[in-house]
């Protein structure tokens, strides 16, 4: 081999790193793109509300045969109206309905065991995500439509 | 490409620019792996902008205690009187802001210490001074305001709403949360 052709190897093997290392960029940044983790918990537990108090398989009153969307039936809330309405593996969550001055009116949870225990703790409990939501509502309660607030408390495995 | 021996050869001007296109990768890289700087926030829509015009509805059909003809008002026909009988005003006012009061603000929860949002203490505190606002507008002109307004605060989750008066006009309603120093990326992470 001449000298010149030494020199062509040089290069050629020069220009070959460049060529890895563009090459090495492109396939980290796709795979970064790829394993990026989405938070969606914030947006599930914003869908969870809007479907609890307007659907009829959920809370939403009927009155007349006239769903009333945004007002919530007292009578409904209970565990099986909840798990019928929205069930998600890994996902739990406990629905309080409070007057307007805070007063407890009543609760319902659709929570297995472990989420239960894992609830009041969830900080330290690792790919797990809990967002609380609280918002204005009406609500059906003896005969009567009265403002109140509705708090969501969702446990979200995001493992 | 053929060197004018007939040997394979590199253009020498491409040697230097493939050079400089690796510095800027490995550059780029360093950036966009050991630090956030290029990557977006949003990466499902933000929380300010996902939401609905759910609470101002809730306002409008709360019931009063305003009576008429034995009757407990709605905020929205409570409206359409004052607008009629300028002593029901105050009533509507009063009402308004009892009720705005009570509209939960978006802050990180107390009773739900979990929540997994880091908020700066500097934004907890800024966004105590947050408040409900309601301004009714018929015909252009404001009607009424009800809440606390900051000087130079801005406005988000703003929400709207119109609603059929008497005299065949319509009653356009804004709800917002004012807030003085608050930033937008801030309060979309606690929202």
């Amino acid at each position: 081999m001449n000298k010149k052709g030494l020199f062509n190897i040089t290069e050629f093997i020069i220009f070959f790193i460049f060529i890895i290392i563009g090459a090495m960029f492109i396939v980290l940044v796709g795979f970064n793109y790829l394993n990026e983790k989405i938070e969606t918990t914030k947006l599930e537990t914003f869908i969870l509300t809007k479907k609890l108090i307007n659907s009829e398989s959920c809370l939403a009153y009927k009155q007349d045969n006239k769903l009333q969307t945004g007002v919530v039936n007292l009578d409904r809330l209970n565990t099986n109206i909840l798990i019928n309405c929205y069930s998600k593996e890994g996902l739990g969550y406990v629905v309080k309905i409070k007057s307007l001055d805070g007063k407890l009116l009543k609760s319902a949870d659709n929570l297995n065991e472990l989420q239960k225990t894992r609830l009041p703790i969830c900080k330290t409990i690792p790919k797990h995500k809990c967002m609380a939501r609280e918002d204005m509502i009406l609500y059906y309660d003896k005969g009567e439509i009265k403002t109140g607030l509705i708090k969501i408390e969702v446990i979200n495995f995001v493992g | 490409m053929l060197g004018k021996k007939g040997g394979y050869e590199l253009p020498m001007i491409l040697v230097p620019a493939v050079a400089i296109f690796t510095l800027t990768l490995i550059v780029f890289g360093i950036l966009f792996f050991s630090t956030n700087l290029f990557k977006n926030p949003d990466k499902i829509i933000r929380p300010a902008h996902y939401g609905d015009d759910s609470k101002l509805i809730t306002i409008l059909k709360s019931r009063t205690e305003i009576q008429e003809n034995q009757e407990k008002l709605i905020i929205a026909e409570l409206i359409s009187l004052a607008y009629t009988k300028p002593e029901y005003k105050q009533n509507l006012t009063s009402e308004l802001n009892k009720l705005l009061i009570k509209l939960p603000k978006p802050s990180k929860g107390k009773d739900l210490a979990e929540v997994e949002v880091v908020t700066p203490k500097s934004v907890s505190a800024s966004l105590q001074k947050a408040n409900w606002n309601i301004k009714i507008k018929i015909e252009d002109e404001l009607f009424l305001h009800a809440g606390e307004e900051s000087i130079a605060g801005s406005e988000y989750f703003v929400q709207k709403a119109a609603i059929p008066i008497t005299n065949k006009k319509i009653a356009n309603i804004i709800l917002y949360l004012d807030c003085f120093s608050c930033s937008g990326e801030a309060i979309d992470d606690i929202a």
